[in-house]
This record gives structure tokens, sequence and C-alpha cells, in this order.
């Protein structure tokens, strides 16, 4: 098989679990496989209510959050989500939307990442989220 | 006594009846020496009973006086005559056709000046006869010359004593002729000075003849009235104490009485007839002005004397010259301000036609900000078709309490914001949006409105006018084109995302795949990135049609900027090498940095796409004092035909549409370009020759300027 970029390859020790919600499935497999090939433990969902679910079992370390989905949308999923938890994993908003920055600020995501993306771009923002929420968690923790 | 009608003298051009050329010479020696004829026989009665010399044939007397008179009368006629020629003549010009002006003039001024001096001038030539006559006559008899019989004793003489007495009767015959001729000539020959006078009036003539004081002719008057029978007294008691009269008899005395008073009545008669006939069409004259108030009407007083009589009616005259002049320039003035009110009648109507038929909602106020007009379209606008005055707002702060007019985001406008208030200031708006909300039904409208103030030739401020247009539907028309395209571009980009995503991550393993596949990934990913361009493209210009002011005013250094920019560009190049020519420091400028990057990012497109056989694209970055930079970017392709570099940033114009240089695009980014820049304050300009390339150049203000 393919060998993900060593640069923004995870530590494979202990894998960072990033959920994924994303409605269109094409997209989803696309993201799962990038993740997957970088090291990453990828959840998926495919709608904001399924996240919820998700979020309660897998305890995430990031969320890579489409905003337009069936059922439930990004916007909403977010708001439930903070409303639950206290302690919450980055929140990074991936849509197609042309004023993709705006939405994210809207739903006080931390990042955001316009479709159609670049891989290189993905992994890297995603490293970017997953280590400081790691780093944060160590601190935490200590 | 007489009329004071003037004599009907025809005007000289009226040609109108003209009376028998004579008629007035006949009527002037009829009453002339009519009036003589009874004294010229009571008198030498009377006389030969004072001068009674005994043994005098008074038959004979009476004969020579009678035959002496006829003489001196035919002599006085021929006088007469050619005193009044003038007159005669000028009578007679009405008669005749085609009579030149100067000759009329002439005659006119000399016909008066015959009227004006005759009474006097003919008179003292017949009042002269009287006086030679009966001195010479009186000599004669006194000195016995006309006694039948043997001679008195001592012979025959004239004594020098009796001529003194001969003397003081020739004087009383001229007092009295002088007195009794000027009455009537005066009362004849008055009325006929006065008709031409008007003739000279109407001619702009100046009324001839030598001005002679009422004052003196009175005097010379009362001097002959009172002259004649005191010389008459005198004589006879000259005559009387020297015996050469019997002393005076009942029959003498009565003869006396009836001829003096006889005399002094007629002349009395005649010339108070004269001097009243004046005064009488004078007074006419302003009763007509202070009673009727018809000036228009009004005739002129004819001018009968040369005298204070003569200088009051002339005034009068032009008093009434002058009320008709400014009766006429009132009435001029009355009809002009008809005429004006009539045509601003009429263009105000026309104006109202035009403003109510307008599309457009037009909006006036007045220097307090009253609004003082509103068009049907207007009210239309408000929704206030068809109803009474009673909901009209009176001030633009009551129409954007009442109307809620707020801003298309929602915000409302304070009173003063309003475009009307604005213009009032001084400002002129154009096409700002303003949404309203129809307090009766509900229903909000988009209105574009442009407002300019109406300013007096000096600059001051007079009012507003704001002109708006319902813009509702073609807003609504705009927002749902919008929305489809946001949704198109999201139902584009998902696709896209799919290829471009599996493309790239297909090649992260480029190492384990062939060659050819590696080649076909790599135009997938293009493909890819071609459509995000395109579907970005429509974005941004659905954007810029919404006229959001997303343009940041921010310091960025264009260096930076412009070298992203040509980076970013380069992957996909194959055949083009893209160099920048500028500076190593930064170079700061203001405006969007993002916005910048996009408008290097279409020219350098561009630049490329017509390109085809490769070459250099620069970039140059320049300073411009004071404080402008320049950007400029160069290609060596097929550059924009002469007659198409007009409309080249026109939205979704393509120059090389269907010809051979068609290398695909929507028309989009110079139009986007051009907005953008301008935007940021900046302008945006070419040069291009066809078959030898194009250079885009646009300017920003330097970083100071943020």
């Amino acid at each position: 098989m393919l060998t993900p970029d060593s640069t923004s390859r995870a530590d494979g020790a202990n894998p960072a679990r990033v959920l994924v919600v994303e409605d269109d499935a094409d997209i989803l497999e696309l993201l799962t496989y990038l993740l997957d090939a970088a090291g990453y433990a990828p959840v998926t969902a495919h709608h904001g209510l399924e996240a919820l679910d998700a979020v309660a079992v897998a305890q995430p370390d990031l969320i890579l959050l489409d905003m337009k989905m069936p059922v439930m949308g990004g916007a909403e999923f977010a708001r439930e989500y903070r409303s639950r938890y206290a302690e919450r994993a980055p929140i990074v908003v991936v849509t197609a939307a042309d004023d993709a920055q705006r939405r994210a600020a809207e739903i006080d995501a931390d990042g955001w990442l316009g479709k159609p993306f670049d891989p290189d771009t993905l992994l890297q923002t995603v490293r970017r989220y997953v280590d400081a929420a790691a780093r944060s968690r160590r601190t935490s923790g200590q | 006594m007489h009329s004071s009608q003037p004599s009907p003298i025809a005007h000289p051009h009226g040609g109108s009846e003209t009376r028998a050329s004579s008629s007035l010479m006949l009527r002037t020696a009829l009453y002339a020496f009519g009036i003589e004829l009874p004294y010229g026989v009571l008198v030498p009665l009377a006389y030969l009973r004072f001068v009674a010399i005994g043994g005098v044939d008074e038959r004979l007397v009476v004969a020579m006086v009678a035959a002496l008179h006829m003489i001196k009368t035919a002599l006085l006629l021929l006088i007469l005559g050619r005193k009044l020629r003038p007159i005669e003549q000028w009578r007679r010009l009405g008669a005749e056709a085609l009579v030149p002006s100067q000759r009329i003039d002439a005659l006119t001024v000399r016909a008066a000046r015959a009227a004006y001096s005759t009474p006097v001038s003919f008179t003292l030539i017949w009042a002269s006869t009287w006086a030679v006559l009966y001195f010479g006559l009186t000599l004669w008899l006194l000195g016995g010359l006309g006694r039948v019989g043997p001679d008195p004793p001592g012979g025959v003489h004239v004594h020098a004593s009796y001529i003194l007495p001969a003397a003081l009767f020739a004087l009383a015959c001229f007092f009295a002729a002088m007195s009794l001729g000027y009455s009537v000539l005066v009362w004849l020959l008055a009325p006929v000075a006065g008709a031409i006078s008007l003739v000279a009036l109407e001619r702009g003539l100046q009324v001839p003849g030598r001005s002679f004081s009422l004052g003196a002719r009175l005097v010379l008057l009362a001097v002959c009235l009172a002259g004649a029978p005191t010389s008459w007294f005198s004589a006879m008691a000259l005559a009387q104490r020297d015996g050469a009269m019997e002393r005076g008899s009942v029959a003498s005395l009565v003869l006396f009485a009836v001829v003096a008073v006889a005399w002094a009545p007629v002349c009395a008669a005649f010339l108070s007839g004269a001097i009243a006939s004046p005064f009488r069409r004078v007074a006419a004259v302003m009763d007509q002005i202070i009673r009727r108030g018809d000036v228009e009407r009004l005739e002129r007083v004819p001018i009968y004397f040369k005298d204070e009589i003569g200088a009051l009616t002339a005034s009068v005259n032009a008093m009434v010259e002058r009320l008709q002049e400014t009766s006429a320039r009132m009435r001029a003035y009355l009809a002009e301000r008809e005429r004006l009110l009539a045509a601003a009648a009429h263009h105000a109507a026309e104006l109202e036609t035009v403003l109510d038929h307008l599309v457009e909602g037009v909006f006036v106020c007045d220097a307090s900000g009253r609004i003082v007009l509103i068009n049907a379209s207007g009210l239309r606008l408000l929704g206030l078709e068809g109803d009474g005055d009673e909901r009209r707002p009176m001030t633009s702060a009551e129409l954007q309490r009442t109307w809620n007019v707020r801003r298309p985001q929602g915000t409302p406008f304070s009173p003063e914001e309003l475009p009307l208030a604005r213009a009032l200031g001084g400002q002129t708006v154009l096409h700002e949006d303003q949404l309203l909300t129809d307090p009766s039904t509900g229903r909000d409208r988009l209105l574009r409105t442009s407002a300019a103030p109406m300013r007096a030739d000096g600059g001051a401020v007079l009012g507003a006018v704001a002109v708006a247009r319902d813009v509702t539907d073609a807003m609504q028309l705009e927002i749902a084109k919008d929305q489809f395209l946001r949704v198109a571009a999201h139902e584009l980009k998902t696709p896209v995302t799919i290829v471009k995503g599996w493309a790239l991550a297909l090649l992260r393993g480029a190492d384990e795949i062939p060659e050819r596949y590696r080649r076909m990934f790599e135009a997938l990913n293009r493909g890819a990135d071609r459509i995000t361009r395109v579907v970005d493209e429509l974005l941004a210009v659905s954007q810029s049609s919404l006229d959001l002011p997303k343009v940041a005013a921010e310091r960025f250094d264009l260096r930076q900027v412009a070298a992203e920019a040509i980076a970013s560009a380069e992957p996909s190049l194959n055949r083009h090498r893209l160099r920048l020519l500028a500076d190593d420091a930064p170079l700061w400028a203001c405006g969007d940095a993002g916005r910048v990057r996009q408008i290097l990012g279409i020219l350098l497109d561009n630049a490329v796409r017509y390109s085809p056989a490769g070459g250099d694209v620069d970039v140059t970055l320049a300073t411009v004092p004071p404080r402008e930079v320049e950007v400029s970017v160069r290609d060596r392709g097929v550059g924009i035909p002469v007659e198409k570099q007009a409309r080249i940033m026109q939205l979704f114009y393509r120059a090389h549409t269907d010809t051979p240089h068609d290398y695909g695009g929507l028309g989009v980014g110079l139009y986007l370009a051009r907005d953008l820049i301008m935007r940021q304050g900046g302008q945006i300009w070419f040069e291009s020759e066809e078959g030898r390339g194009s250079t885009f150049y646009f300017r920003l203000p330097l970083a100071p300027s943020c």
C-alpha cells in the first residue's frame, strides 16, 4: 500500500483519535484513508447525532466537522457538544462553503479547512491540533 | 352764445369731409363786418349829433362814411384773406391725397402761427383804420370843410384847437374797435388754433406762435374798454367848449348810450366765450380722470391761446400723456404678468405630469426639512396611493419613524442619516439602499436612493431632492441568484474534493506508482483545481455585485504577496517562467493582502493563458512618488485587439471568444480585479499590442496612508 508522508505521521504507539463527521460517503472514506495512513485512529459519523454518540464512546482528541449534514448539522452538533462536555476536543470545520472562516467563527470552532483541500494541508492542520490537545492533556494530567 | 366745440377742421390725414375752404374766411368776415356794420351806421349818426355843425348835409356825411367804410372793409378783407390763407391751405390738406409729411408739418406750423397771431395783428390794423378814418373825418367836419353854403366870416381854416378833439375821437374809435375786433376774432379763431394745435401735438411738432401773457392782454383790454368812452367824452367836452359843437341834446345822449351799451357786452360775450372754452375742456378732462378713471380714452385739450391758458392746457395734455403712458405700461405689465403666470402654470402642469409618470419616487424637501413634494411613484413606494394627505410624512424624521427606514442589513438610520437629510446638509448621495416597512401592510421594500441639495445661485441650500427606485424585486432576484450560486458552488466543491483528494492521496505514494499513472493523477488534480477556480470566480462575482464591503485596509508587504502569488501559480506551468522584478526589501502597501493576491492571481492566470507559446511573465513592483506603488504584470502573448480593449474589463466579456486564441474562462477575472482594486482606493489599466503581448498595471496607496 501507500506509505503516508513521514513528516505528518502520528505517534504509532498511542494513536490519536480523530472523529470525522461527514455525510458524504466518498469524502468520509477519503478522510478516513488519509488519517489512517498518517497513523491516526479515525472514528466516523455521518451526521451530528451520530457524532454525539461517537463522542460518548470514543472520546476523540480532535473533531473534523462538516457543516451541512442531514439529521443534525455541524452548528447544532457543536452547540450540543459544548453543552454536554466540560472538557472538549478541538473542533476543525471542514466545509465547501465559500465563507468557511466566518462559519467556523460563528460556532466558535478552533480551526477551519476549505473544500477542496490538499491532503498535506489537512494532515498539517490535524497534527497541529492533535499535538496541542495532547500537550494540554499532559499538562492537565500531571 | 356760441358753441364751445372747435371748428370741425379735418385732420390733414383723416380724409374726412372738410368744409368749403372759404367758410372760415366767410364766417370771419360775416361776424367781423356784420358787427362793424351797425356801428358803422350808429357811430356816424351819433357822431353827427355831437359834432353838430350847422349847415352840414347829414346825408352827404353818412354817404361819405358809408363809402369810406366800404373801401376800408374791402381792403381789410384782402388783408384778412392773406392772413388766414395758411389756415385755409392747411384745411384743404385733408382732401388731398399723398401729401409729403414735411409739407404737412410746415403747413401745420404756419397755420397755427396764423391762428394764434391773427386776432391781435388784424385787430390792430382794423382798429387803426377806424382811428384814421374818424380822425380825418372829424377834422374835416370841425374845420367846416363839409359845410354847404356860404363860408363863415374869417374864412375856412382848420383851427389848431380842433386837432385835439379830433384825435381824441379817433382814439375812442381805436379803443372801441380794438376791444370789439379782438373779442370777435379770438372767439372765432381760438378754436381753430386749438384744432391745429392738436394735430401739431399728434405730429410731435412744437406748437408755434408767440406767447402773449393773459395778464397783459386783460390789462390792454381794460385800457381799451376804459379808454373808449373816456376819449369820447373828452372829445365831446372839448368840442363843446370851443363851440365847435352844440350842447348835447337828449337824442344824442340816447344814441351814445345805445352805442356804449351794445358795444361793451358784445366784447365781453365774445371774449368770455373764447376764454371759457379751454377751461371747460380742461374741466371735462379732469372730470373724466377723476370719475371714470378710463385714461386710455381721454382726448387732448386743444391749445386755444399761447398764454397761461395755453400753458395750462399743455400741462393737462402732458399729464394725460403721462397717464396714458403709465396706463399703457401697466396694461403691458399686466398682460406680460398674465402671460408669464399662464406659462408658469403650464410648465408646472407639465412638470407635475412628468413627475407623476416617473417610475422613480421623487421626494422634495425645503430648507427646513419639511417634505413639500412627493410624486405619484413616491406615494406608491410608501404605500400611500389613493390615500388622502393625512398619512403623508411631513419630515424625513417622521418618514424614518413611521416607515422604519433602515439599512439593508437591518440597522436603523438616525433621521439625519437619511439621504434627504444628508443632501440638505450639502452632500450628494448616490445609489444607497434603504429598507423600509409599510406600516399598514407590514411589507418590506428595498429602495435605492440618490439625493442632492438644491442650491440657489449663490450656493445656499434651498432644499433637497431625493429620487428612489424600488429595487425589492431586483434585489430578491439577486439574492436568489446568489443563493443558487452558493448552493451550486457547494454541490460542485464536494465532488471536486473527492477527485482532488484522491488524486493527491494517490500521488503521495508516488514512488510506488508508475510514471504514467502519476501524470494521470496530476491531470486529475489540475482539472479539479480549474473547476475550483471557476466556482470561486462565480462566487466572487456574486459577492462583488452584492456590494459587500469586505475589503480590509491594512499595511502589508506587497513584495511577499507578489512572491506568494507567483509561487502558487507556478505548479501549473510547464513552458512559462514567472519573474519577480523588485528590490529584496519589503515594500509596505496599504490594502487587503488577500485581495491583492487574488488580483495578482487573475493577472498571472491571464498572462499565462494568453501566451500559449510560453515565455517570460514579469511582475514588476515600483514605488511612484509621493505615495503610491505600481504593480505591473507583463506577458509576451497574443495581446488584445485595439477595438476590444475598451470592453475588456466588463463582466463576462471575453476578447478572444471564438478566435484561435480562445483559451477558455468565464470573462470574470478582469472585472473582478478592477472591482477589487477600486474598492481599495487603487486604479488599474493596461497597455496591449496585438501579437506582442499585454501589460496590466495597478496602483495602491503606500503604507503610510493606512
